[in-house]
C-alpha cells in the first residue's frame, strides 16, 4: 500500500529491479567491482608515496633542514653550523616543529681486511634519534647502541653485504676534518639497518657524533633535521625560520627541494591514480548507461501507457531516475562497505610484497605497503557514482521524450 | 454546446515520406454527454487514430478536437497528461496494466495522481471492484489474472477516477464471446449508472449491436452516422 506518490514510484522502482534481478545484480556487482578497485587503488598508490616520502623525511634530511649555505655546492664539514644553541632556541619555540636533532655528515672510507668502499658518515645522537628518525624501527641485526664505548657503528645492510661484515667485526672509517687533514678510526660494526633510504642502505654508517666531533675538531654540527608536525606545513615553517635566523650563513631547505624527484614522483602517481579512476569510471557510466538504456527501451510500452492514463513526463523521469539510483547506489554501498574493508584491512596489516623486496627497495618503498583511507576517497567516488548515474539517464529519457503516449503503447518510433 | 466536437481531424503517417498514409482525412463529428457510440470500420479505416486523437494520446496534422470547452489539440503535452487525467478513462484492447502494480494499485493509480487520499481510494477500488466482480484479486499481480479478469481491471482503473469520457480501443478484441458480453453488459450499467460518456472503436457485430449510435468509417471519413 502506498502512501504517496513519491512513495509508489519508489516502489515501482523497486519492484522493476526485483523483477529483473539478475541484471540488477550483475550491473550493482560491476560497480561495486569497479568501486572497489578504485578505492584500493587510490589508498594504496598514496598508501605507498606516504611511506617513501616518510622514509626519505625520517631517515633522511627531515621535512626541514638547517646548513651552511655553502655546503651543498661545496660538501666540506669545514661550512658548519657553529651556533647551534642560537638555532635550538629558535626552534624550541617553533610550535609546529615536532622534533629537531644536530648532525655531522661527512664523506669516508670505509675499510676491513679485504675490502674498501666510500661511505656517508653520519655523527648522531642515538637517544635523539629514538624520538626523531627512529633508527631504532629499522634494526635487522645487532642493538641500537654504539656500546659502553661509543665506538660502535650502525651500517646499512646493503654496505654491510658489500663489506662481508656483521655484528661485531671491526671496520676502519677514515674521512677528513676541518682542516683537511685525513683522520682515521676503527669501529665495531654494533647494528645493521634496513631503512628503505637507498642512501643509507647503500652507503650510510652511523656513529657517535661526539666521536666524529673529536675525530673532525668539529663542534657544532653540519647539519639541524627538522620534523614538523604536519609535512604540508613545510614553506610556512621554513619562512618563519628564515626569518627568524639571523647569521646570513644559514639556509634553510624543506624536503621539496632536497627532493625534487620524491616530489615529482609524488605528482606522477597522484596523476597516475587521477588517469585510473577517470578509467574506471568511464567504463561504470557506459556500463550504467547500457543498462538503463535497455531498461527504459524495453519499458517504453509502460511509460507510455501511464502517460496515456495521466503520469506526467516529469514523473516517469522521476521514476527512471529513482531506478537506477537504486541500482547503482546498492553497488556503491556493496564497493564502499568491501573496499573501505580492504582498505581498513591494509591500513593496518599492510600488503606484504616481501618477494619483491630488493625491488621496492631501490625505490625506497617498503615491501609492505600500507594503505591510507580518506574520506575524500568515498566522497568523491560517491559523486562520480552520482553523476555516472544522472548522465547515463539523459539519453534515455530523451529517447521517451520524443515518443507520444501512443508511439510508446504502440512501440512505434 | 456539445459535450465533444471534432472538426475537420486529418491525421498523416509518415507524412513526406515514400511511406505516406493518410489515416483521416478531415472527420467532422459532435457527441453529446452521456451517449454510448461504437465506431467501427474495416482495418485500416481509422478507427483506432481517431480515438487517440479524441484521447489526446496522439496529434491531429489539422483540425480540432474540443471535449468539455477544452480544445485539446491546442495542448502542450503536459497539459494534456493533466486534461487526461482528470477527464478521460482508457481501456485499451491489450489491458495494459501496470505490470510491477497490484490489481488494487493499478485501479487506485488515477486517484493517486488526482491527489485523493487513502481513504477515498479505498473505498471507491472497494465500490467498482465489486461492481466488475474482481474484489477478489485486489492484492494480485496483473500477470496472475486471466484475459478477461484483466480486462475488468482495466475497466474498473478507467471508471474509478470518475472521468466524464471513456475511450475503448477495440476491448472485446483478446476475450471470448462470453467474457466480450459481460464486458459490453458492465459498461452499458456504467454509462447508465455513472453517466459516463462512452465510446468504443469496434469490428465486433455484438459491440455494434449494443450501441445505441453506430458510427462507420471509411477510408479515414465518416462513411455512416446511425442513431437507434
Amino acid at each position: 500500500m502506498f502512501k504517496n506518490l513519491e512513495l509508489l514510484y519508489f516502489k515501482m522502482a523497486l519492484l522493476h529491479l526485483f523483477r529483473r534481478r539478475g541484471r540488477s545484480i550483475l550491473i550493482s556487482l560491476m560497480i561495486a567491482i569497479s568501486l572497489i578497485g578504485l578505492l584500493l587503488m587510490e589508498g594504496m598508490y598514496e598508501g605507498m608515496m606516504l611511506q617513501l616520502t616518510q622514509n626519505s623525511i625520517k631517515t633522511g634530511s627531515g621535512t626541514l633542514v638547517i646548513e651552511d649555505k655553502k655546503l651543498r655546492a661545496d660538501p666540506n664539514i669545514k661550512y658548519n653550523i657553529k651556533e647551534t644553541q642560537t638555532l635550538a632556541s629558535i626552534l624550541d619555540k617553533e610550535p609546529l616543529v615536532s622534533s629537531y636533532v644536530l648532525r655531522i655528515s661527512q664523506k669516508g672510507l670505509i675499510s676491513t681486511a679485504g675490502f674498501s668502499q666510500g661511505v656517508s658518515v653520519s655523527g648522531v645522537d642515538l637517544k635523539e634519534e629514538a624520538k626523531h628518525s627512529e633508527f631504532q624501527n629499522y634494526i635487522t641485526s645487532g642493538e641500537y647502541s654504539f656500546g659502553a664505548r661509543e665506538r660502535g657503528a650502525i651500517i646499512g645492510y646493503r654496505l654491510a653485504k658489500k663489506l662481508k661484515v656483521d655484528i661485531g667485526k671491526k671496520v676502519i672509517v677514515t674521512m677528513q676534518d676541518v682542516n683537511n687533514e685525513v683522520v682515521s678510526v676503527a669501529l665495531k660494526v654494533s647494528a645493521i639497518i634496513k631503512t628503505n633510504n637507498i642512501a643509507i642502505d647503500a652507503n650510510g654508517l652511523l656513529m657517535d657524533i661526539n666521536l666524529l666531533r673529536s675525530l673532525t675538531m668539529l663542534h657544532g654540527a653540519t647539519e639541524i633535521s627538522v620534523l614538523l608536525k604536519n609535512r604540508d606545513d613545510d614553506l610556512l615553517v621554513k619562512q618563519s625560520l628564515e626569518q627568524k635566523i639571523t647569521d646570513s650563513n644559514i639556509a634553510v631547505y624543506s624536503y621539496k627541494e632536497l627532493y625534487p624527484s620524491l616530489h615529482e614522483s609524488e605528482a606522477f602517481m597522484q596523476t597516475f591514480s587521477q588517469i585510473s579512476s577517470a578509467f574506471i569510471f568511464i567504463v561504470a557510466t557506459l556500463g550504467i548507461f547500457g543498462v538503463v538504456l535497455v531498461s527504459v527501451l524495453e519499458r517504453v510500452r509502460e511509460f507510455g501507457i501511464m502517460m496515456a492514463i495521466g503520469t506526467q513526463f516529469r514523473d516517469i523521469v522521476r521514476l527512471i531516475i529513482y531506478e537506477s539510483l537504486l541500482i547503482t547506489m546498492s553497488g556503491y554501498l556493496l564497493g564502499a562497505v568491501i573496499g573501505g574493508s580492504l582498505l581498513w584491512y591494509f591500513s593496518i596489516y599492510g600488503l606484504d610484497l616481501s618477494g619483491f623486496s630488493d625491488a621496492f627497495s631501490i625505490f625506497g618503498m617498503d615491501s609492505n605497503i600500507k594503505a591510507t583511507i580518506k574520506q575524500e576517497y568515498f566522497t568523491s567516488s560517491f559523486l562520480s557514482v552520482l553523476f555516472a548515474t544522472i548522465a547515463a539517464t539523459i539519453i534515455p529519457i530523451r529517447t521517451l521524450k520524443k515518443r507520444n503516449p501512443i508511439e510508446s503503447i504502440q512501440e512505434r518510433v | 454546446m456539445n459535450f465533444l466536437n471534432i472538426n475537420g481531424v486529418k491525421k498523416i503517417f509518415n507524412e513526406g515520406k515514400e511511406s505516406e498514409s493518410i489515416a483521416l482525412k478531415g472527420v467532422d463529428l459532435t457527441i453529446e454527454k452521456e451517449e454510448f457510440i461504437v465506431i467501427s470500420g474495416p482495418s485500416g479505416s481509422g478507427k483506432s487514430t481517431l480515438l487517440n486523437i479524441i484521447g489526446g494520446l496522439d496529434s491531429a496534422n489539422e483540425g480540432s478536437v474540443t471535449l468539455d470547452g477544452v480544445e485539446i489539440t491546442a495542448l502542450n503535452e503536459n497539459a494534456l497528461a493533466l486534461f487526461r487525467r482528470e477527464n478521460i478513462g482508457f481501456v485499451f484492447q491489450a489491458y495494459n496494466l501496470i505490470p510491477v502494480l497490484t490489481v488494487k494499485e493499478n485501479i487506485e493509480y488515477v486517484m493517486r495522481l488526482m491527489g485523493y487520499s487513502q481513504q477515498e481510494c479505498d473505498a471507491r477500488v472497494m465500490e467498482v471492484a465489486k461492481e466488475l466482480d474482481i474484489d477478489a484479486y485486489l492484492d494480485k499481480l496483473p500477470d496472475h489474472l486471466s484475459g478477461g479478469q484483466q480486462q475488468r481491471v482495466a475497466v474498473a482503473r478507467a471508471v474509478a477516477s470518475k472521468p466524464k469520457l471513456i475511450l475503448a480501443d477495440e476491448p472485446t478484441a483478446n476475450l471470448d464471446s462470453k467474457n466480450g458480453e459481460k464486458l459490453m453488459a458492465l459498461m452499458q450499467k456504467l454509462n447508465k449508472d455513472e453517466k459516463v460518456t462512452i465510446i468504443f472503436s469496434s469490428h465486433d457485430p455484438m459491440v455494434i449491436a449494443k450501441a445505441r449510435r453506430s458510427i462507420v468509417l471509411k477510408d479515414g471519413l465518416i462513411f455512416e452516422d446511425k442513431v437507434r
